[in-house]
């Protein structure tokens, strides 16, 4: 079966139908597949995309040896890494693996299995930094800037020790950011640091790596079951050598897994090229759901606006009040702060509602676009002169017919240009919905790239899918508003 | 071709004691006058004399305080109601012109005037078009059909108007100046269709400063000032021996 084109796209639809389900912790019980969170986009070596759109990593290799010794099918559920913590509790997954430290917070709030791996901190500079020789003697120095990446152990590290520091949602960032020398540190957990900076020759290694933890595969407090399953799995991995034997091919093995030396050294991703066909599929999977997305957003705008415009023009004023509060509000609000509100704010408000992020991404910007549409419908309402309400009226129409037959037809040749426009303008802002780990087209991009490193090629392929996209829209509109203008001089 | 069926002498429209506010002021001051069916009555009057506002009370298009009135047979009722059923027969059986046309722009000259018998009147698209096609041929724009009403002259927007008012079938028409807004050759036409209408029978309360036509085609005018009714007979009589002294002022300022 040399058809790994074909594969690609079946790793995308199990993507995007694992995206929009979310799964209940109880489920162990009852030998259903069970979801683990982790954030593809956070990259290797934990989980990442190969240059053939299949997923690799040695936490999948741990999670496929787990599999089979728990005898539970667990599946992958793409998860902003930030989150994979308040993802856990709200039951969005069972369990979270992505690299994920051991740390006093965590442990606040969720159970952790034993350990899989001990991790340690590696300094890295760019190759020519002479100021500095290891993690001591560049804090020591003033006005050094230092980067890691958000919500690890690195950066409670650095934070306690008052440096200067810049935080990114994944390594990739960071080290990229080191090469272009607008920071002069990167710590990060060695993993990464092997797997990102090591074979980059901008870039070195500082010193040995410091500050060991632990990895862990959390499990929420309410599902004891699961945890004890994971743990004798676990044992079973260390016992039989497996779990070595996996570490040992990705690179991860070394003195302090186990006081035993490893083999030799063998990169994974160097001089691998990903196929301009995969990503392109790839990328037309993450186009499918902004269309949906934007079609769904739409219609939702649209459904909620109408009611609310008509409430506003021909409403009680106490209705038209609340008419103006709700389109103040949400026109008045960032749609980034409103899907985060609608996603993790409403299950918290209402505990049980599990949303899947399309369906909150529907909402959110729904309710941020029926505020722009319920302004159109009213001020096009408004363009229709009361003298057609009277014609319609004197000629015996109740005013329902008159509003069907005689108002609304006008009103829309005026509300028609300002909505495509609106349309294409939704249609860009659906990328937001990449905040609450929808992999909508933008970040698709953003997993792509984060996994190939080549964000200038996907990057302009993406750009030009939005583009063939929305340009005809903007045509469409530009045309109505000309062709309606007419109209209204003769 | 048999538009119109009048109903001989009976009253057609009849009011007593009626008053009627506008904003804070009475615009209608307790005034009693009727219209005979099949006849042509000219209201003429100052500028915010009340004229229009007389008119709009007649077919509900707007409220007034109290008083009787009753239309076609039927009583409407003070401050709004009027039951909605008797509303509809008043406004099918008296059709109202205004100045401005009032077309829907959104829909061709045959549609507008097969808009009533279908929305309104439940007619089949097929009775509708054939009766709006006799109309439109009736007032002389067969071949403006399809068009829409933003590319006809004035005169011909208000003959359109005409019909789409025709194509209800009704007793009568209210007329709110409907050749102020034309050029003189324009005025003609639809005056001229006027007249024509008034000869099938149709009755006719037309608001007008036509003072020419109303002495020619008008069985009465009638002259409302500051909401009342201060002069109502022949065309003969009141323009050329009135008796009061604010209608020959008036009449002076008109024709001049
Ligand atoms: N919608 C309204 N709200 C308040 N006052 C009004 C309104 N419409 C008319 N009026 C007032 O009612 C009075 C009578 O107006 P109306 O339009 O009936 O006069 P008219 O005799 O038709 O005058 P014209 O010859 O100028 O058309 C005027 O004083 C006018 O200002
Ligand atoms: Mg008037």
């Amino acid at each position: 079966m040399r058809s790994p084109n074909l594969y690609a796209f079946l790793v995308l639809a199990w993507m995007i139908a694992f995206a929009g389900q979310p799964a209940g912790a109880q489920e162990t019980a009852s030998g259903k597949p069970i979801l683990f969170g982790s954030d593809i986009e956070g990259g290797g070596p934990y989980l990442f995309i190969g240059p053939d759109g299949k997923p690799l990593g040695f936490e999948l290799d741990i999670v496929r040896a787990l599999e089979k010794r728990m005898e539970i099918p667990v599946r992958h559920l793409q998860y902003d890494f930030a989150s994979l913590v308040p993802g856990l509790l709200k039951g969005d997954f069972a369990m979270a693996m992505n690299g994920l430290e051991v740390t006093p917070e965590r442990k606040e709030k969720v159970r952790f299995t034993r350990p899989y791996y001990i991790y340690r901190q590696q300094l890295a500079a760019r190759a020519g930094e002479k100021r500095f020789e290891d993690l001591d003697s560049a804090m020591g120095i003033s006005g050094l800037r230092f980067a890691t990446m958000e919500a690890t152990a690195a950066e409670r590290f650095l934070r306690q020790k008052g440096v200067d520091l810049a935080t990114y949602p994944s390594p990739t960032e960071a080290y990229a950011e080191l090469a272009l020398g607008r920071i002069d540190a990167v710590l990060l957990d060695l993993p990464m640091a092997v797997f990102y900076a090591k074979k980059n020759p901008q870039l070195r290694f500082c010193g040995p790596p410091v500050e060991p933890g632990e990895y862990a595969i959390a499990v929420a407090p309410s599902n004891p079951e699961l945890l004890e399953k994971l743990n004798s799995a676990l044992i079973g991995m260390i016992d039989s050598g497996e779990l070595r034997q996996i570490l040992e091919k990705w690179d991860l093995w070394d003195e302090v897994q186990v006081s035993l030396a490893g083999g030799g050294l063998h990169d994974h991703s160097q001089s691998q090229k990903w196929s301009v066909f995969t990503i392109l599929q790839m990328l037309m999977g993450g186009a499918l759901i902004t269309i949906a997305l934007t079609v769904c957003s739409f219609a939702f705008a649209i459904l909620i606006g109408f009611p609310l415009a008509l409430l506003r023009v021909y409403g009680p004023s106490p209705l038209r009040l609340l008419v103006i509060i709700h389109v103040e509000f949400f026109r008045g609000i960032p749609v980034y702060l409103l899907l985060l509100l609608v996603y993790f704010g409403l299950p918290e408000l209402l505990p049980g509602l599990s949303l899947n992020p399309f369906v909150a991404s529907v909402i959110g910007l729904g309710l941020n676009y029926s505020a722009y549409e319920s302004e159109i419908y009213r001020s096009a309402l408004q363009t229709v002169p009361a003298g057609q309400w009277e014609a319609a009226l004197s000629l015996g129409m109740d005013r329902i017919t008159a509003f069907r037959r005689i108002i609304a037809p006008q009103a829309m040749r005026v509300a028609l240009p300002p909505m495509t426009g609106d349309l294409v303008a939704l249609f860009k802002d659906t990328s937001i919905a990449g905040a609450i780990s929808l992999v909508e087209l933008n970040k698709q991009y953003q997993i792509l790239a984060k996994s190939s490193l080549q964000f200038l090629e996907i990057g302009l392929m993406t750009a030009l899918i939005y583009l063939v996209l929305s340009v005809p829209l903007g045509w469409l509109s530009r045309h109505l508003e000309k062709s309606m203008g007419k109209d209204e001089n003769n | 071709m048999d538009l119109i069926t009048s109903k001989g002498s009976r009253k057609a429209i009849e009011l007593r004691e009626v008053w009627c506010r506008r904003g804070q002021r009475s615009v209608i001051q307790g005034v009693n006058f009727s219209v005979a069916g099949g006849e042509t009555v000219a209201l003429i009057g100052p500028s915010g004399g009340g004229k229009s506002t007389l008119l709009r009370c007649l077919n509900g298009l707007t409220e007034f305080a109290s008083g009787e009135i009753s239309v076609c047979g039927r009583r409407l009722l003070p401050n709004g109601k009027t039951p909605f059923a008797d509303l509809r027969y008043v406004r099918t059986s008296l059709g109202m012109i205004f100045q401005d046309y009032r077309l829907f722009p959104h829909k061709s000259v045959l549609a507008n005037v097969m808009e009533g018998p279908i929305s309104v009147q439940g007619k089949t698209h097929d009775e509708a078009r054939a009766l709006a096609e006799g109309l439109i041929r009736r007032v002389g724009l067969a071949d403006f059909a399809g068009q829409s009403p933003g590319s006809l002259s004035g005169g011909q927007q208000q003959r359109v108007a005409i019909a789409r008012a025709l194509a209800m079938k009704p007793t009568g028409l209210l007329c709110d100046e409907i050749t102020a807004a034309l050029d003189p050759q324009l005025k003609s036409e639809v005056l001229g269709l006027l007249a024509q209408l008034r000869e099938e029978g149709l009755t006719i309360l037309m608001v007008t400063h036509e003072i020419g036509f109303a002495r020619k085609s008008a069985d009465r005018i009638v002259l409302l000032d500051g909401g009342k009714i201060i002069e109502d007979g022949p065309p003969e009589k009141v323009l050329n021996h009135s008796e009061s002294e604010r209608t020959r002022e008036f009449l002076q300022q008109v024709i001049g």
